[in-house]
């Protein structure tokens, strides 16, 4: 396993030795992250290695047994709920929206941790929000009701709302789950851009070729532990793929990018 | 989807709640003009007149309001709560719970001995029946798992009814009991409306409160929570709210359906489907429907009395048919 640059953990959102227990079954065991600022992180790992516990655990959306949670050096734990969602965005996996709401409705509920209880939405939200839309563009889809949006609509209208948070840290849940190739890239291209703006963000991914070519560093998770952490170039070996995948890539490369396809099943006999 | 102004739907709403109190102070056995109303409800004008808006009407008038607002504003906020238009406070089951408490307080002599217990043991009933359907319906926001929850807290209630009716001393009436479970505004005082009202607003005043969490739920509770959201909170002050609400309700005017359901069903169409913002136009819409169905009441049909509840139950219950026809593909 290759050791990572020691990053500031005063300008980062830090996991150390975090532990997750559902009854008797470990679902993390001593996890370790680091997210710093303007970096594109991926968590990889086979279904049910806890990538997704491991999200709502920083997040703090689950308790934890063991570790801890730090953001820009600051406790999780000392944190209102408020303050921390001023500094962490959340895009829940499914992108689910229980109302038929429109488009900037659901994008401007965004915008809650900058409100009171009471407050209406101000002239700067609704800059922040028709930005945002732009930003993932779906300004144009601004008055239409989300629930008869198509997949790949929804899913950009949702990332604004998770833009328009304008927190310092974002984090997605397979955000390009169940999207057609356009958007998983258009999704794909709008992350990787909020990490060259500066924001911190960690994504959980299933796609390896998307995984390998859009993101800074990767964690890959396995039954609850790191198998690898580091460059997608030395997580995504072949030897880390067998051991948590149970799978052999082929791996290629065009316009200097390296991707991957999963190829066979590492315990194919053909 | 084209949504009125709100504010101006508000409005039109407070006009239609004063126009119809009024109307329903100038109906009954002693016909009075709008003028000789207004100048009674001041205590000017005929004594007789003065007596007869004061002590008879108008608590019945207001009863009304202060029941419908407290039912539609309950099922908006239960319906955000629990994302899921279905929830009101009869199909759930809450209202024959509160119905249960307060019969047993009625039927077992504890009324005569402190008369607030009929309100208390309401809002207990309401109160316990609000738990167990969180506990069971909350995790998944299913229309299915909601009904099927409010299906058995009804038919617990309802046989807990009958055993108290089986052990309760005082001489009683079957039929005077589903009467009184139907609902009506008769022969309420004063003194009815001074009991139940300060719950209704204590409710009230919890509900409305929870608009911005309620619509930050619509992203699911996670993403709510991580919108700074406090759900255990945002949780307890529902319950606690309807429970209020819903229990001093029906302790006063018996357990109406429907309302809860009908009401924020139609002001969706007129505000849009936020349901924080949907609280304050169904707390209105609540208190129209209330005061039309129980001047409905008052048109006599064959010899008996029509009851409230049957008169909510016919505008909701085809409603509640239409919205599980409207629905039935996405049910889980």
């Amino acid at each position: 396993m290759t050791t990572l640059p020691s990053y500031d953990v005063q300008n980062a959102l830090c996991g150390r030795g975090l532990t997750v227990t559902a009854g008797t079954a470990p679902i993390l065991q001593g996890v370790d992250l680091t997210l710093p600022k303007g970096k594109l992180l991926g968590l990889i790992g086979p279904n049910g290695a806890g990538k997704s516990t491991l999200l709502k655990a920083v997040l703090g959306l689950r308790s934890i047994d063991q570790g801890k949670v730090t953001i820009d050096g600051q406790l999780l734990d000392q944190l209102s709920a408020r303050a921390r969602a001023h500094l962490m965005a959340y895009a829940a996996q499914g992108a689910p929206v229980h109302w038929p709401l429109t488009a900037e409705h659901i994008v401007a509920l965004g915008r809650i941790p900058h409100l009171d209880p009471w407050q209406k939405i101000s002239s700067a939200d609704m800059a922040a929000i028709e930005s945002a839309m732009k930003e993932t563009d779906s300004l144009h889809l601004r008055d239409r009701v989300v629930t008869t949006l198509s997949g790949g609509e929804r899913a950009c209208v949702l990332l604004a709302r998770a833009i328009v948070t304008a927190a310092p840290y974002l984090l997605a849940d397979e955000p390009v789950a169940a999207l057609d190739p356009y958007h998983q890239l258009q999704v794909m291209d709008i992350l990787r851009q909020r990490a060259d703006m500066g924001q911190g963000v960690l994504i959980v991914l299933h796609d390896l070729s998307l995984a390998r070519r859009f993101c800074d560093e990767l964690l890959l998770l396995n039954k609850g532990q790191v198998l690898a952490y580091g460059s997608p170039e030395d997580v995504l070996t072949a030897d880390n793929l067998e051991k948590a995948y149970n799978i052999r890539a082929a791996e290629w490369q065009r316009e200097g990018e390296h991707f991957l396809v999963p190829w066979r099943r590492g315990d194919a006999t053909y | 989807m084209s949504t009125v102004n709100r504010y101006i739907v508000l409005s039109a709403m407070a006009v239609i709640v004063l126009g119809l109190s009024l109307w329903s102070l100038m109906i009954g056995p002693a016909g009075l003009t709008a003028t000789e109303v207004l100048a009674a409800a001041l205590g000017m004008g005929d004594p007789a007149h003065v007596l007869i808006v004061q002590e008879l009407r108008l608590p019945r008038v207001a009863l009304g309001l202060f029941a419908g607002a407290s039912l539609g504003l309950s099922g908006a906020a239960l319906q955000g709560l629990l994302r899921n238009p279905l929830a009101d406070p009869g199909v759930i089951g809450v209202s024959s719970s509160a119905g249960l408490g307060a019969v047993i307080a009625i039927y077992f002599g504890l009324a005569q001995v402190f008369p607030l217990s009929v309100q208390l043991m309401a809002m207990a009933g309401a109160l316990v029946a609000t738990l167990i359907l969180f506990y069971l319906s909350l995790r998944d926001s299913s229309i299915l798992t909601l009904i099927l929850a409010g299906v058995g807290i009804s038919a617990l209630a309802g046989a807990a009814l009958s055993l108290v009716m089986n052990f309760a001393p005082t001489p009683m009436n079957l039929q005077d009991m589903v009467m009184w479970m139907l609902g009506s505004l008769d022969n309420r005082t004063s003194a009815d409306l001074a009991f139940s009202a300060p719950f209704m607003l204590l409710g009230a005043l919890c509900l409305l409160g929870v608009g911005q969490g309620l619509n930050a739920t619509t992203l699911g509770e996670e993403t709510a929570q991580s919108l700074g959201i406090n759900l255990r909170r945002l949780r307890l002050q529902v319950v606690i709210g309807s429970a209020f609400a819903v229990g001093a309700t029906v302790a006063a005017c018996g357990a109406i359906g429907f309302v809860g359901l009908v009401v924020p069903h139609v002001m969706r169409g007129l505000v849009g489907a936020a349901p924080g913002r949907l609280l304050w136009p169904s707390a209105l819409g609540g208190a129209i429907l209330l005061t039309v169905a129980d001047l409905l009441t008052r048109i006599p049909v064959g010899q008996a009395q029509l009851r409230l509840g049957v008169v909510t139950a016919f505008i909701g219950a085809p409603l509640f048919l239409y919205i599980i026809y409207r629905t039935r593909e996405t049910m889980r």
